[in-house]
């Protein structure tokens, strides 16, 4: 779709970069926010072979190749081989995690074979990396660090609000200098090294330079990084750097090297489901939370995170020592009780006990199936209209048929089966 | 020639042939007789010894050079005797006498056919393979226009003009600032790099390139370049990326290897032929082609590819490596100079790469160091098997003894 699609509705995205470089909101919106497709004249013409994208259908048309089913294939890819390490061993996930992104803002962030540039590329996908994140782990906190001019800079504090983070980003968007991994590292390691035991730390650092420049030695850094069981992952944007490799071997981290800008934004949703637990944690420990609740209307105090007064309807109470707070999840700055609400928690349920994936049915022609008519979730034909019957999946345990679309929902946001839940529900 | 040189020494100081023969031999037992521990301290009348045993073995394949003046300084004598061996023949010969069958096996033997005639045997076969690789892991590339597109070679007319040195220095910094950890590259001679290294100092161009990476040299002095390895390697460790400079036929480009990190390109500035006025060569090839009738032109050409093949082969050692070699001179995008490259360097040696300039070279480094970075499959699904089992091994025996 996107090999021919791409070429002909060029000079609008073109005019539309030319109207407004900075505004990055109009080109994603241009390109149905599928991330930026690669121009006909800026592709290889030799690599893309943009000519297979297309093919011939009976009466000897050119159309594009059925993109529904190849994404299709795709996500089962990727599904199957989740569940496949899930099933592996029943593994325990770290749920409550302390992430400091480290991105490296040095000479080589200004290089324009991501366009417009490596910086502008790595911020847009941070921020959304930042939303997806809490949204997956609402029970963790991240951090924003700098590399520039040889020094890494902490960018914000550690800390559970998505707004504050992007905002910060967005306002120190310049790049100069060298790059150092030691220093990102040292400083870092600083902060994470007074993280309660039951987090999981984590270092995911965005690297655009091929070198880094250090005061010390770093391996010395990776062993202090290692022996505080920091996990460390790097995705590189150019090249695989052997320091980053052996960086990320050592701290059980993963390391990735992006092509594209589209696989640089899939390398980074990557990192945004937790990771397996470490099997030093495995050992169940109980962590004391507090579930605050609304303040009442007429109730005016100072909330603590911003000084400022608030009524409190405008934020928490903390349910041992009533201070006032703003934004969930956080930790209390009086007494320091970690502080949530049951929603965060249900919504990091779905992590431990995953919804299997479903089993594909192969369309078989001429023959009407039992409960196969329809897709269970959506109501709409599973037929095409000339009688046969489209690709689509079965759940394996209530045996109902989802067309592919709604597969993908219930595995990517609903995460839970429709099917099993109405049966549930009867027997209930 | 020997003879004349034996016959002068006969008439002179009245030694013949025979008794030089056994120079070597003599010393031996003598030594032994004295039990003589400390070998070193005779190694000089071992090498005076050595050298009368060989005038006094072979009549042929051997010449006597004798210059008396060193060509860096022509005003001072300096004497040198130089025994130079022509015929590689007479060295494989004793392998050849002793054993039934013989393998001869090299990554850089091409083109195949010479090799029977230097050594002056008749093969019973003679096969070139091509490398079975999980993945297209190496990339060669003839680069023959500079960013403005003016032609780069090492010419001799062209050698010393500012815009090849540019030319060259210009690519050099590109590469840096696009390639991670290690690159190495060659030179056709110590005098060559010494002036372009001087050139790229003077035009600005070295300390840029040291803005990306570390630079260090290899120099005649065996120690210094023991050192200057020794760092280059911890500068690829570390992160911090190097470049290491040196010589084709130097001791760098013969023994030591850059795999991994330690050399993701390879970048061979100019064809390494030998130094044409040298007179061992020149009697050198006055014997190739009256003896083997091999052309002059030929065997330079031979050579050289052989050495530049030899020289970025040190970039890849095994499938799960993968490297980058730049062949920097336009008289390689001519046929009769690429096609004595080996088959495995010809094999991925796409047509669209044949006549770069520098900003296309770096296009396709770049891509090239991406697709690299992928996990990749090791065992080699997808039809292409690269390691055979036992299984497979046996099955190739029964279906080699049904043919």
């Amino acid at each position: 779709m996107y090999g021919v699609g791409g070429g002909f509705n060029a000079p609008s995205t073109a005019a539309s970069r030319r109207r407004n470089p900075g505004d990055e909101e109009e080109d994603e919106e241009d390109e149905g926010g599928e991330g930026r497709v690669l121009e006909a004249w800026e592709r290889a013409y030799a690599d893309e072979r943009s000519w297979e994208s297309l093919q011939e259908d009976e009466s000897g048309l050119l159309r594009p190749v059925d993109t529904k089913t190849l994404v299709h294939a795709q996500y089962r890819r990727r599904l199957l081989l989740r569940s496949a390490a899930a099933a592996a061993a029943r593994i325990q996930k770290g749920l409550i995690r302390y992430l400091y992104i480290v991105i490296d803002l040095s000479r080589a962030a200004s290089e324009m074979d991501y366009r417009p540039s490596r910086m502008a590329v790595v911020a847009k996908h941070a921020e959304a990396f930042i939303r997806e994140f809490f949204d997956q782990n609402p029970l963790s906190h991240v951090g924003l660090v700098t590399i520039k001019d040889g020094i890494a800079h902490r960018l914000t504090e550690i800390g559970g609000s998505p707004e504050s983070q992007i905002k910060a980003l967005m306002g120190k968007l310049e790049c100069s200098g060298d790059s150092s991994l030691q220093n990102a590292l040292d400083l870092v390691h600083g902060y994470l090294d007074q993280v309660p035991s039951y987090g999981h730390k984590e270092v995911l650092i965005l690297y655009s330079a091929l070198n880094t420049f250090d005061p010390g030695d770093i391996t010395e850094t990776i062993a202090k990084c290692k022996k505080s069981k920091i996990r460390c992952s790097v995705i590189g944007l150019a090249a695989e750097i052997f320091i980053c490799k052996h960086l990320c071997e050592e701290t059980g981290g993963s390391y990735t090297v992006a092509l594209d800008e589209s696989h640089f934004k899939e390398l980074l949703l990557e990192h945004a489901p937790p990771p397996p637990a470490i099997a030093e944690y495995a050992a169940a420990n109980l962590i004391k939370m507090g579930f605050p609740q609304r303040g009442a209307e007429e109730l005016i105090s100072i909330c603590s995170c911003h000084k400022k007064i608030k009524s409190g309807a405008e934020g928490y109470i903390c349910p041992r020592c009533k201070v006032n707070v703003c934004e969930l999840p956080t930790e209390c700055r009086t007494c320091g009780l970690t502080l949530v609400s049951s929603p965060h928690l249900a919504r990091s349920y779905h992590h431990l006990f995953p919804v299997p994936p479903f089993d594909e049915v192969t369309p078989v022609p001429n023959r009407i199936q039992r409960g196969g008519q329809i897709c269970f979730s959506c109501q709409q034909s599973l037929y095409n209209p000339d009688g046969q019957s489209n690709l689509h999946v079965r759940c394996p345990k209530c045996n109902q048929h989802f067309c592919l679309d709604c597969d993908i929902y219930i595995h990517e946001s609903l995460h839970n089966c429709p099917g099993c839940e109405s049966q549930r529900s009867i027997a209930s | 020639m020997p003879v004349s040189f034996v016959a002068s020494i006969h008439s002179q100081a009245g030694i013949d042939q025979k008794m030089l023969r056994f120079c070597y031999d003599r010393l031996h037992s003598l030594m032994m007789t004295l039990e003589i521990t400390d070998t070193d301290e005779f190694m000089h009348i071992q090498t005076i010894c050595d050298f009368a045993t060989l005038i006094g073995t072979y009549t042929r394949g051997f010449s006597i050079i004798i210059e008396p003046y060193d060509d860096r300084m022509p005003d001072i004598r300096d004497p040198v005797i130089q025994l130079s061996c022509h015929d590689a023949s007479l060295a494989i010969r004793p392998v050849f006498d002793r054993f039934e069958t013989v393998v001869i096996t090299s990554g850089t033997l091409s083109p195949i056919d010479l090799y029977p005639r230097l050594l002056n045997f008749n093969p019973v076969i003679s096969r070139s393979f091509t490398m079975s690789l999980t993945r297209d892991c190496i990339c060669p590339m003839v680069l023959t226009r500079g960013s403005d597109q003016l032609p780069v070679s090492t010419k001799f007319d062209m050698r010393s003009d500012p815009g090849v040195v540019r030319n060259y220095g210009r690519l050099l910094l590109e590469m840096a600032s696009a390639v991670p950890d290690g690159i190495v590259c060659f030179f056709v001679s110590y005098s060559y790099m010494d002036g372009i290294v001087n050139s790229w100092h003077e035009m600005g161009i070295l300390q840029d390139i040291m803005q990306h990476k570390l630079v260090f040299i290899e120099t005649p002095d065996v120690v210094e370049t023991t050192l200057a390895l020794d760092n280059y390697r911890k500068a690829c460790d570390c992160g911090r990326g190097a470049i290491f400079f040196s010589v084709a036929r130097g001791k760098v480009a013969e023994g030591i290897d850059f795999d991994r990190h330690y050399g993701r390109l390879v970048i061979m500035f100019g064809v390494p032929f030998q130094y044409t006025l040298s007179r061992i060569l020149l009697a050198r090839l006055e014997y190739l082609r009256e003896t083997f009738q091999i052309k002059e032109g030929d065997f330079l050409t031979f050579d050289a590819l052989r050495q530049a093949a030899q020289c970025v082969g040190r970039v890849i050692r095994s499938k799960a490596d993968y490297g980058m070699m730049i062949f920097a001179d336009k008289r390689y995008s001519r046929h009769d100079k690429r096609s004595k490259l080996p088959g495995w360097i010809l094999s991925h040696l796409h047509d669209a790469h044949l006549n770069l300039s520098t900003d296309m070279a770096l296009h396709i480094a770049r891509e090239f160091l991406r697709r690299m970075a992928q996990p990749y499959d090791k065992a080699g699904s997808g039809g292409k098997k690269t390691l055979l089992t036992e299984e497979d091994l046996e099955n190739l025996a029964q279906d080699g003894m049904a043919m």
